[in-house]
């Protein structure tokens, strides 16, 4: 019969079964793995929206033609892309039809008696005799108190002995409990919720949507049930490595807050690895930078802006980068600023910082009338200036205390310098079955690598009033050391009992 | 002497002595009367390689007041320790000597790397790394980077077998089924790592997995050893095969440090250089 002869006879049913068998198959179950691991290769290359939307933006303006082709095929988004779903849903259906005939079998096993020895033990593995003056029915009775699951079949005067049920439960355990896991990570993304926020010292932050800067919430997440607290930053403190070794390297973040909750009020110590938790809910400190005090004068001498602007870290040296923007004014104004906390002027770098803390600190300031283009009502980036169909109209270095008067008649002053702290926020019901199904994962694991599944036969071959000689020889496609050992302690114990 | 310095001048001692064990263990490779004479050197002078190793990474610990595992030139010390002590305690109960040369190469390697583009001087850790987790979770990924660098050499002898000819190296079946005992001890910790790494990130960042790239790599590599132990179960994978899929494991390994640490932006870059 050729091959087409064959596929005529498979019906739609067929088909359907010789697909699933396939899919089931170990070798199938093989390449998955080595396909999810391949898919996520360019995840961890690429940048990912879902980490950082600034270094996908930066690769779109670097590469705008490979960025197309890159998007269409959902490579800053690998991760929930519709060939890495389909890849590990896949590798999960194939796991589960693999495990349930397997479940199937295991169960069938533990309960149905087990089989009697085989003819000839010689052919067996580890085969040995020995001499005993008990009777096959008391060496039964010592290998049950061992924990063995026993046969005695007298018909042939022969005893079966197993042991090591616990590494197919411990296999099973394993694999449901990865497919559990799965589940659970892909519940978590449903329910949870994650943002980020910006403190400047002496603010307060109130858990609610519209205070986030960055805010995603799962398809499942209902914004009434945040729980409602606020914390106010009354001091962060920052050290840097000041000693030759590894200078600029940070040594401690601590910020003080002070938490408000529905009744009480209350001070806490925020740290790196130690998170403020409220009702299940966790802020995080994940970073932290500069806020210069800056204050605008028009040309009347009226104060028209008076605030502590967070200026971006852009190094390891802290270089900062921030904007501000008068727009109420008759002439609108953007002044574009780089702020040094450690400030020098390098005679081939130009401005730099030297050192991440407020040794020296200054800000290099350009100033640009024109449309700031603020009353359009599009969203505006806070941190950009579009400097596009603007003037300068100067450029000046601020020390603290300085004041810059412009040539528009207006005026601006660098009155001091806050910290701020970037804290993530985030509520995720689904980790605590994640972390239940890792454990399990882990138990699992342990058995089903470790223990070793065997069966030791023993058969009277000679009897006499006093000793009998057992023949026992046993089986195992594990650890054949371990079958060596299981009978000489089997051995030992029948003849300390003699 | 500074005590960070003394440590210093116990790795230079330890790659010398391992390239005394280089040599002798390649003699010995070329079979002949004198083999397993040879083997026997290579390993005394591996055993003593791996006691200076010792102290030195306990002397570097001294010196920074913690594990002695907290930037990356700490990573590469105390893993090549772990990749001679996997070695050497295999070679214990098991004749593996002839696997010398493909286990003390590598770590020259990274010895050799870590003192001239990976050397850090000892000082207390940043913020992020202040934690109890960085103990359990990073001394995990060491064990078990150890164990996969046995199963890596035996894995490339094994896909080298048929185009080299070694006396000394046993059949294709003994390598495999010691390089499958490699896996099998490795795995679990190794798994065991990567979720305590969840329970830190957990901790410390808000969520138990985001993709950064160390975490991304950390499945790729788990997902290929997983593939190798069910690789052993099916039939007709065994051998060649297997031995593919666990090279491509342990290069999964090695570009989850150098790579990911040197060449990729993500929340490990602080492993500091």
């Amino acid at each position: 019969m050729t091959e087409s002869q064959i596929q005529i006879k498979l019906g739609p049913l067929g088909w359907l079964r010789w697909t699933w068998r396939q899919l089931t198959s170990m070798t199938t179950a093989l390449w998955l793995l080595l396909l999810l691991g391949l898919a996520a290769i360019p995840g961890s290359i690429l940048p990912q929206r879902s980490a950082s939307l600034i270094r996908v933006n930066d690769f779109k303006e670097n590469n705008p033609r490979l960025f197309e082709i890159y998007d269409q095929l959902g490579l800053f988004d690998v991760f929930s892309s519709f060939w890495f779903t389909a890849i590990y849903i896949l590798l999960m259906i194939s796991l589960a039809g693999c495990i349930v005939p397997r479940i199937k079998v295991h169960t069938k096993n533990l309960f149905e008696p087990i089989q009697t020895a085989p003819e000839n033990l010689e052919s067996q593995l580890a085969y040995k005799t020995f001499e005993a003056n008990l009777s096959l029915t008391e060496i039964d009775k010592i290998a049950k108190k061992a924990g063995w699951r026993t046969k005695l079949n007298q018909a042939d005067d022969s005893l079966t002995i197993e042991k090591g049920y616990s590494r197919e439960t411990g296999n099973l355990l394993f694999h449901i409990a990865i497919l559990f896991l799965t589940i659970a990570v892909g519940f978590s993304a449903l329910l949870n919720y994650r943002g980020t926020i910006l403190l400047i010292e002496e603010n307060s932050f109130a858990n609610t949507l519209t205070q986030y800067d960055d805010f995603r919430g799962g398809s499942f997440f209902n914004v009434e049930s945040m729980p409602e607290f606020s914390f106010r930053l009354d001091n962060f403190e920052v050290e840097f490595e000041r000693g030759p070794n590894q200078t600029g390297s940070p040594r401690e973040f601590i910020a003080d807050l002070t938490v408000t909750e529905e009744t009480s009020s209350y001070q806490k110590t925020v740290i790196v690895n130690n998170p403020l938790v409220i009702d299940g809910t966790k802020a995080f400190l994940t970073g932290h930078g500069y806020a210069p005090e800056i204050r605008v004068y028009d040309d009347r001498d009226k104060l028209v802006f008076d605030n502590a602007v967070p200026f971006l870290p852009q190094d390891a040296s802290f270089s900062s980068s921030g904007v501000v923007k008068i727009p109420d004014t008759t002439a609108q104004l953007g002044l574009l600023g780089l702020f040094l906390p450690t400030g020098v002027l390098d005679p081939e770098l130009g401005p730099i910082s030297v050192f991440p803390d407020l040794d020296n600190p200054l800000i290099f300031f350009s100033a640009w009338t024109g449309d700031l283009g603020m009353d359009t009502g599009i969203a505006q980036n806070v941190y950009r200036l579009e400097t596009d169909g603007l003037t300068q109209i100067g450029l000046a270095q601020l020390a603290v205390g300085d004041r810059w008067e412009l040539e528009n008649g207006y005026a601006v002053e660098f009155v001091a310098v806050k910290r701020f702290a970037s804290f993530q926020i985030s509520y995720d019901p689904g980790r605590t079955w994640a972390f239940l199904a890792s454990i399990l994962a882990m138990v699992g694991l342990m058995y089903g690598l470790f223990v070793t599944r065997r069966r030791i036969w023993m058969r009277v071959i000679l009897e006499s009033n006093s000793q009998s000689k057992i023949e026992i020889a046993g089986f195992t496609k594990q650890s054949e050391e371990q079958l060596n050992r299981d009978i000489k302690s089997l051995i030992n114990k029948v003849k300390a009992r003699e | 002497m500074e005590i960070g310095n003394l440590s210093n001048l116990f790795v230079y001692a330890t790659i010398l002595i391992l390239l005394l064990a280089l040599i002798t263990y390649s003699v010995a490779l070329g079979g002949g009367e004198k083999a397993p004479k040879n083997e026997n050197i290579g390993t005394a002078f591996s055993w003593l390689a791996f006691a200076v190793l010792f102290v030195a990474v306990v002397l570097r610990g001294i010196s920074s007041q913690r594990v002695p595992w907290g930037n990356m030139y700490e990573f590469a010390i105390t893993s090549s320790l772990a990749i001679l002590g996997s070695f050497l305690f295999i070679s214990l109960k098991k004749e593996i000597k002839y696997l010398g040369v493909f286990v003390i190469l590598p770590t020259v390697l990274l010895l050799g790397l870590a003192v001239t583009v990976l050397y850090t001087e000892a000082g207390p850790l940043v913020p992020a790394l202040r934690s109890g987790w960085l103990v359990v979770h990073v001394a995990a990924a060491i064990i078990s980077y150890g164990a996969f660098s046995v199963n890596f050499a035996l894995s490339t002898i094994i896909l080298l077998r048929g185009r080299l000819i070694f006396s000394r190296i046993p059949k294709s079946e003994r390598l495999d089924e010691l390089a499958y005992r490699t896996a099998l001890f490795a795995f679990p910790i190794w798994t065991f790592s990567v979720i305590a790494g969840a329970i830190w990130a957990e901790n410390a960042w808000g969520r138990y997995w985001g993709w950064d790239p160390k975490e991304t790599w950390a499945l790729i590599t788990w997902l290929i050893y997983a593939a190798y132990l069910h690789a052993r179960a099916t039939r007709g994978w065994s051998g060649k095969k297997s031995a593919a899929i666990a090279v491509t494991a342990y290069a999964s390994i090695v570009f989850n440090f150098f790579g990911v640490n040197l060449w990729i932006t993500g929340l490990h870059s602080y492993a500091g250089v």
